[in-house]
């Protein structure tokens, strides 16, 4: 990465960001001095963005005050915006179970509260990529991600949950209902409510703590969902065995 | 700072701690009227609106100053905190001991207001009171034992508290003062409000009272321990708070201009002039707005107590006051040890000056006066040390040591000229604050040169913790 000298008035909105990098780059205790050295950036801009990156928390002063490092804020950021990595025994664990039942299966991880593929089926890729990230209410994983939650705010917005199919639940209450049952079984399930003729089953791979960090998702039509069903255990099965490769 | 509940209070409470510090609608019913008469000194008042204006311009003045230095440090003592990392621990010393001065002169002069106003409800009432006393002493001490358990049992609660106290109070004065002047438009005449006397001495005097009425817009410096995000709502508080008050006092002042110069000589001397004024309308009105004034002195009391003892807590820690004042409740996670240890101080004074027999009106101006000086003083060596504190960080700029000395010359230019006016008309009051002021200079001294370990530990603050840290962890 090649720092340019940044006319400070030009792009105000970029200037906060590549001060945030230059953190991220030289480490805590990067004093203002450094950044505006970097950046060839006015000291009393600089201070000025600092002092409002402070105050949100994206950057933290160190206890002498003169040195900075990353708050606590820029973690919903980053943790979003990083693609999660898999790890090639992880992989295999999961192909192997894939060679011995004829269904879809991806591995779903939670970054941030909401949902991102970790794992996605070579022979049967997702249709709705974006319907699954964006709604998680209408699907197996991310019902299972929502019952993890304390506020659900962030993960549904406010306002009318989006009805994909006949069978979506649009009801928030009725949604809570599910997500206690779901907390209660440690399982979730969808038939219908994504795709019409389409369900699947989520099972969590929990973390060290016991939350869930991931969903290991089966999939197929509708009509088979008993079929799908009697492989839970197997499934069950293999996110013990994921836990310690993920995790 | 361990003990104290950290990064819970919304920025509401924070806002509602300046606000009731300052008292507006305590502030906006009695001071006009003690700048007025010039009750200081018997001269002819200096305009009111001036002198208003000019204390306003220089609050805002004072919280510019402030501002850089709360947007960088979580300071859980305010001012003290900021001078230690300015100017140093020695000079925080006097700092610290300038603004618990000023504070618990403050908080003192409060309960004597809640006392006086609670003994003139009784009177508009049409209670028979042989001696106001009976009743102010009780008044006083029951407010002291409610201040107490209200800041003991936590800061949210209080600040909630206080700030529906002040809310309703500046409706009701807001709402009386409308009507009165509905009822008596015809008489009135506003020349007044636009009318200088040109009387300088006067004037600086006048603008120290004034400033009386801003003084403790600064008090949440002392919440950067326990407010959420801090960086934000403590520069965001202390910089609205004179501005919004001071519209309030300048339109208050304008009105009780108006009403006061056409009011009979024993209106405008009385200890309780807008409460006078308005019994002649109606009682009732009377009665409600001296409910008003008292409720708000009644949070004025508590909330500069709750920055007092803050200070005194963070010295306690430190180790330059008694060490049990830095002991924290267990439960409430309050600077409890502290509130014990102030507030008999804070009652007992103005007990004594109800029991002594003293004018309430002539003691409240010797408090206020006494505790103008001491948050002056304050304000002037926290805003010298601004741009020293920049520098210390790395993060000094040509403005701040302009804005830094320009706030310092104008405060001192105020405190000089109110000084030296004082003395010419005899008053030796100001010799009470120089003694304190020399007496921190020992201590400070004393300290250095015995248990110079101690001294070198002040300045602590709300530091930079690991869970405020990025820590590379994944969010679920």
């Amino acid at each position: 990465m090649t720092y340019r000298p940044v006319n400070a008035g030009s792009n105000t909105v970029s200037n906060p960001l590549r001060i945030l990098e230059v953190v991220a780059r030289f480490g805590t205790g990067t004093t203002a001095k450094e950044i505006t050295d970097t950046l060839q950036m006015a000291p009393a801009t600089a201070y000025r963005m600092l002092n409002a990156l402070v105050g949100d928390e994206y950057l933290v002063r160190t206890s002498d005050l003169r040195g900075f490092a990353l708050g606590h804020a820029i973690s919903g950021l980053i943790t979003a915006a990083t693609p999660p990595t898999v790890p090639t025994a992880a992989r295999a664990v999961i192909e192997e179970f894939r060679r011995g039942n004829r269904f879809t299966v991806h591995l779903f991880m939670f970054r941030n509260a909401s949902l991102r593929i970790a794992d996605e089926d070579p022979y049967y890729p997702l249709r709705s990529a974006y319907e699954m990230l964006r709604y998680p209410h209408a699907s197996a994983a991310g019902k299972l991600m929502l019952a993890e939650l304390d506020d659900l705010s962030a993960s549904l917005p406010g306002g009318q949950l989006a009805k994909l199919t006949a069978h979506t639940i649009t009801n928030r209450a009725k949604l809570e209902e599910q997500l206690e049952e779901i907390r209660f079984n440690g399982e979730a399930s969808e038939v219908n409510e994504m795709e019409q003729g389409s369900s699947s089953l989520a099972l969590p791979v929990r973390m060290p703590n016991g939350s869930v960090g991931a969903a290991l998702c089966l999939s197929g039509p509708s009509e088979r969902f008993a079929a799908i069903y009697e492989h839970a255990d197997a499934a069950r099965e293999l996110t013990v065995q994921l836990a310690p490769l993920l995790f | 700072m361990e003990g104290l509940r950290r990064r819970k209070l919304s920025f509401l409470p924070v806002f509602a701690q300046a606000v009731a510090a300052v008292a507006p609608a305590g502030a906006m019913t009695v001071i006009p009227a003690l700048v007025f008469p010039s009750l200081v000194f018997g001269s002819t008042g200096p305009n009111l609106v001036l002198t208003f204006g000019l204390a306003m311009a220089i609050m805002v003045l004072v919280s510019l100053t402030l501002r850089p230095m709360a947007k960088r440090m979580a300071a859980v003592s305010g001012l003290y905190s900021y001078t230690a990392k300015g100017l140093g621990p020695r000079t925080a010393i006097t700092v610290g001991w300038s603004a618990i001065f000023g504070y618990a002169l403050v908080a003192m002069a409060s309960l004597l207001v809640v006392g006086t106003y609670v003994a003139q409800l009784f009177i508009n009432l049409g209670v028979p009171l042989a001696d106001p006393r009976v009743v102010m002493v009780p008044v006083v001490l029951l407010a002291a034992g409610a201040a107490c358990l209200l800041m003991v049992r936590g800061i949210q609660i209080s600040a909630w508290f206080t700030l529906l106290i002040e809310s309703i109070s500046i409706a009701v004065i807001t709402v009386l003062m409308i009507v009165y002047f509905a009822f008596n438009a015809p008489k009135v005449s506003f020349t007044s409000v636009f009318t200088w006397s040109g009387n300088f001495d006067s004037l600086w005097i006048g603008i120290v009272v004034a400033v009386s009425a801003f003084v403790g817009f600064e008090s949440p410096t002392t919440l950067g321990g326990e407010a959420y995000k801090p960086f934000v709502s403590v520069p965001r508080a202390i910089m609205w708070t004179p501005i919004v008050t001071g519209v309030l006092y300048l339109l208050s002042a304008s009105a009780q201009d108006v009403a006061l110069t056409g009011a009979p000589l024993s209106i405008a001397a009385s200890s309780t002039p807008l409460s006078d004024l308005f019994a002649h309308t109606s009682p009732v009105f009377a009665s409600v707005l001296d409910l008003g004034i008292a409720a708000s002195w009644f949070a004025c009391s508590i909330a500069s107590v709750n920055a007092l003892v803050r200070i005194f807590f963070c010295m306690g820690r430190e180790g330059v006051a008694p060490r049990v004042v830095g002991r924290t409740h267990p439960v409430f996670r309050t600077p409890s040890m502290a509130i014990l240890f102030v507030m008999p101080v804070v009652t007992i004074v103005p007990v004594v000056v109800i029991i002594s027999g003293a004018s309430p009106a002539q003691g409240l101006v010797t408090l206020f006066l006494l505790g103008s000086f001491g948050y002056l003083g304050a304000y002037i060596i926290a805003s010298a040390s601004m741009p020293f504190f920049l520098r210390r960080i790395g993060e000094a700029t040509f403005g701040s040591w302009v804005l830094g000395a320009a706030t310092t010359l104008a405060l001192g230019a105020v405190l000089w000229e109110a000084t030296a006016e004082s003395i010419r008309a005899g008053s030796m009051q100001i010799f009470a604050y120089a003694a304190l002021l020399l007496a921190s200079v020992i201590y400070a001294l004393i300290l250095r040169l015995r248990l110079p370990g101690r001294l070198s530990s002040v300045g602590i603050y709300d530091e930079t913790r690991e869970s405020d840290l990025y820590q590379g962890k994944t969010l679920p």
